[in-house]
């Protein structure tokens, strides 16, 4: 009776995967909402658990009760499920392997980053023990110790965000491990290898090398940096607008409200939009108005013919700067606004309340405009679709989840196979949230009688490789995405009286974390659609090195004299024409050998 | 002291003293910003209300800096360095200094010795033949590092030794006459006559130690073991959520104004009361009179 039960829920999860997977690339790896929806979390969890053989795995490993995560024992608390160890696992004797990592991080007592929850399940579960080899803060300081590391010849075993320029270095002198054959062998396709074939592959843009994967993918959640439109609810009501739609409508709700002075500043302070110094910044952007005529400055993308163009110099980026000339002329940007540096525009800008709209990140909702509420305790933000152009293209700057940087392994180390199998099994545990990962009492959490003190240290800083790590590198840049969802559809959906303290911990948050679950899900879901994809994702070519600062700085300054009108509008063919010939083509024609080539 | 009374001068003195408190006011406002800022709300601080005067007063800031294990523990290793390195620094200063002071005469091969000393002061090794000497005598991670490699400032070595030539000879002849050996000689006629230079070479030495965060970037592979400066720096740094791994979470602790503002104040307070303490000692014109020429 049981088998069968199991096996036709199998059965329907896989088909629901499989019909997901196509219209979404979202639920991938993780269970679709419907099977959440539709088993009743003690069924499912149930049918899970024997699915898995997970209580026997459990009892075969021995793994100390106060080793696993979660709070069983709690009359509020949760049982939290490990997957099935690995064949094979722990190792005996227990294996020791050094990794670089990067640091700021935080212990309960007694804890460090060689001895964590994290480390002593790693080692009882899988036999691997971890040694820090160095640790850095900053980027700046994580190049030079890396530089220390390849100068003394001292590698660690796992390194954890290698430079881009360190990466080269190791591999023109062949000092990193090749880890395909490993990977093809034991890396867990739904954990590792399916989550990683995202969009093209664009995961492997740098870990993969003339074809062989010389390090593991880093990558971010999907969306994280695409833009939304966040706007005073307050504001539109006090002029009487709805929530533009058009780059018009834009144009007019912006008007309005530096018309009618809502800002908190000083009389006349008020302004319409906000820009910095970057046009496709990461707060306080322009993007989506130029995504509004379909280009991108900065930005390389297929045409007609399937050659990549630069954006920065295509027609189109003339009539959007017709139209960012005369906001500014209306004065609807801050005078000095190109002397602003993105971070900078929101505190000084969207926390000082002079501002009602802008096109930020979902994060926004914690950076930027908790300040703008606590200087404002009126203020009432809210976030809506970015605007359609004049012949209707929505489309805004799209977030590569791959940074510049890659985690690699040392040239003949032997453990590759069990770092591998360590990060599909933790990314098991903490990428389904069925498992009910939420870390551990004392480090991430503490019981204050029923309630939960959600201001821990965040103990996924204490992992060695993926799905932790300073910085959130998980194997599936729709872990949060995944996450919101199940917390919004399978948590919100619990009875309330059958909820546990974290479950309400997390539906019960403050106003703007809510409001950033909502806007991170939206932006999730326009991710693929929306986004103005830069395709030429690699090091820079020959001509680049050589003339890219001055074209660069001619872009620059030729775009932002347009837009404050100390340049006329003509001067942008004049641009094109000098951007051309002072290099411009040479390097159109390099990209696309590699583009072609690759 | 003779004053002059002229007008010309009075009024010279009294734009000269305005002069010098404006600039002196231009040096403290920063400092008094942000004093003001760290004692303020995240929102005002933030949105950058805050001028001179905290807005929204919130001791908090200074409680989660204090109550920060990072913080703490770099600034423990500070002060250990602090104390530790500048001991060393004034006991090697004195050593070195006090032999180099005497004539070749006296101390045949101290030209040669000079240059030495010189030499190393103008070139030195480079970073990475030096990590890879700290690295091998084991000290990495190890206060250690911070100290033993700086333990002699031959700057200060030279500043002291022409200080200590300064001194009359006579007084130190006269006590070897008595009987005194070097040791002697050294610590009861040259250092109690030295006091002032001791006293500045050894705000020199705090400061510097206190300041110093490259030494604790590349010899403490663990960021956990970075002294103050060190850990400092990765807080102050420029937020840009282009550069790789930074979360937004991590993004909204480095751009807490408030917090940061506590962070350099509390990191500026000690250094600020070591002065008052060595004001006393820089009064020079002790050894008037004690020769008669």
């Amino acid at each position: 009776m049981a088998e069968w039960k199991d096996q036709a829920i199998k059965d329907e999860l896989e088909e629901g995967r499989s019909e997901m997977s196509k219209e979404l690339p979202i639920s991938r790896g993780a269970f679709s909402r419907r099977d959440f929806l539709r088993g009743s979390s003690v069924g499912l969890a149930a049918s899970m658990a024997s699915r898995y053989g997970l209580a026997a795995a459990q009892d075969a490993s021995g793994i100390p009760q106060e080793l696993i995560p979660g709070s069983p024992g709690h009359p509020r608390g949760w049982t939290t499920t490990l997957p099935p160890i690995p064949e094979g696992m722990p190792v005996s004797p227990p294996v020791t392997i050094s990794g670089s990592r990067r640091a700021p991080w935080e212990f309960a007592e007694g804890d460090n980053i060689e001895n964590s929850p994290f480390t002593r399940l790693t080692a009882a579960a899988l036999g691997i023990n971890w040694q820090l080899a160095f640790s850095w803060v900053d980027p700046d300081e994580g190049l030079q110790k890396y530089n220390l590391a390849v100068a003394s010849g001292e590698l660690p075993d796992f390194m954890e965000t290698v430079p881009l320029q360190v990466y080269s270095d190791l591999l023109e002198n062949d000092l990193l491990e090749d880890i395909t054959d490993v990977y093809e062998a034991v890396a867990s396709q739904e954990w590792i290898k399916d989550p990683l074939s995202f969009g093209d592959g664009v995961a492997w843009r740098l870990a993969e090398v003339n074809g062989r994967k010389m390090g593991f993918p880093y990558i971010e959640q999907a969306a994280q940096n695409d833009k939304v439109m966040w706007l005073r609810e307050d504001w539109l009501e006090a002029v009487g607008m709805g929530a533009p739609t058009t780059i018009d409508e834009l144009h007019a709700v912006a008007s309005a409200f530096k018309a009618a002075d809502l800002g908190q500043g000083a009389e006349g302070t008020t302004l319409g939009m906000v820009a910095c110094n970057t046009l496709d910044a990461w707060y306080g952007s322009l993007d989506p108005v130029f995504g509004a005529w379909g280009v991108m400055p900065g930005s390389w993308t297929p045409d007609a013919n399937g050659d990549l163009e630069y954006n920065s110099v295509r027609p189109e980026i003339k009539e959007v700067l017709s139209v960012l000339q005369g906001w500014y002329a209306e004065g609807l940007f801050a005078q000095d606004f190109f002397t602003l540096r993105p971070g900078q525009t929101a505190f000084a800008h969207v926390g000082a309340n002079i501002v009602g709209v802008h096109f930020s990140p979902a994060f926004a909702a914690v950076f930027g405009l908790p300040d703008s509420v606590a200087n404002d305790p009126d203020a009432r933000w809210t976030f809506a679709d970015i605007p359609a152009g004049p012949t209707g293209i929505k489309k805004k700057s799209w977030s590569n989840p791959v940074p510049d940087t890659v985690y690699c392994f040392r040239k003949g180390f032997e453990h590759v196979d069990l770092v591998l199998k360590q990060i599909g099994w933790w990314a098991e545990l903490m990428q389904n949230p069925v498992n009910r990962y939420h870390g551990w009492e004392g480090t991430d959490y503490f019981w204050v009688g029923d309630e939960l003190d959600l201001n821990g240290y965040d103990s996924s800083k204490h992992f060695f490789g993926p799905p932790g790590t300073n910085g959130g590198s998980r194997t599936d840049p729709y872990f949060e995405a995944n996450w919101i969802r199940h917390r919004r559809e399978v948590w919100a959906n619990t009875a309330e009286d059958q909820r546990d303290a974290m479950m309400e911990a997390f539906l019960g948050g403050d106003a703007l974390s809510q409001l950033w679950d909502r806007a991170n899900v939206f932006a999730v879901d326009r991710w693929a659609h929306d986004g103005i994809r830069n395709h030429f994702t690699t090091v820079p070519t020959e001509t680049m090195k050589r003339a890219g600062t001055s074209l660069d700085g001619l872009e620059q300054e030729t775009l932002f004299n347009i837009i404050i009108g100390q340049e006329p509008l003509d001067r942008f063919d004049s641009f094109v024409e000098e951007w051309r010939s002072g290099g411009g083509d040479r390097i159109t024609g390099e990209v696309n050998e590699w583009y072609h080539g690759s | 002291m003779i004053r002059e009374n002229s007008l010309s001068s009075r009024l010279f003195d009294y734009g000269n003293h305005l002069f010098l408190a404006g600039f002196a006011l231009l040096c403290l406002l920063p400092l008094i910003h942000i004093f003001a800022v760290s004692l303020s709300g995240r929102g005002p601080a933030n949105g950058g209300f805050v001028s001179f005067w905290p807005l929204d007063f919130t001791l908090e800031n200074y409680d989660q800096v204090i109550g920060s294990q990072v913080f703490l523990r770099s600034l423990f290793i500070s002060f250990q360095r602090v104390v530790l390195g500048v001991s060393l620094n004034m006991a090697l200063i004195v050593l070195c200094a006090y032999p180099l002071s005497k004539s070749p005469l006296v101390f045949r091969g101290r030209n040669v010795l000079i240059w030495v000393f010189v030499f190393a002061m103008l070139f030195d090794g480079g970073l990475i033949p030096t990590f890879l000497v700290v690295r091998s005598l084991g000290l990495l991670n190890k206060l250690g590092a911070l100290i033993l490699p700086g333990a002699v400032p031959i700057f200060s070595v030279i500043l002291m030794m022409n200080f200590f030539r300064d001194i009359p000879r006579e007084l130190e002849e006269s006590a070897l006459i008595d009987g005194a050996s070097h040791w002697r000689v050294l610590w009861h006629i040259y250092l109690p006559l030295s006091l002032p230079a001791i006293a500045t070479l050894t705000l020199f030495a705090a400061v510097g130690h206190w300041n110093a965060w490259f030494d604790g970037l590349i010899y403490m592979t663990d960021s956990n073991n970075y002294p103050m400066q060190t850990y400092l720096r990765t807080v102050v740094v420029e937020l840009d959520l282009t550069r790789v791994g930074v979360t937004p979470q991590e993004l909204l602790r480095l751009s807490d104004r408030a917090i940061r503002g506590a962070q350099i104040i509390v990191a500026t307070v000690p250094i600020l009361v070591v002065y008052p303490f060595l004001q006393r000692y820089f009064i020079s014109g002790i050894r008037l009179g004690a020769v008669k020429e």
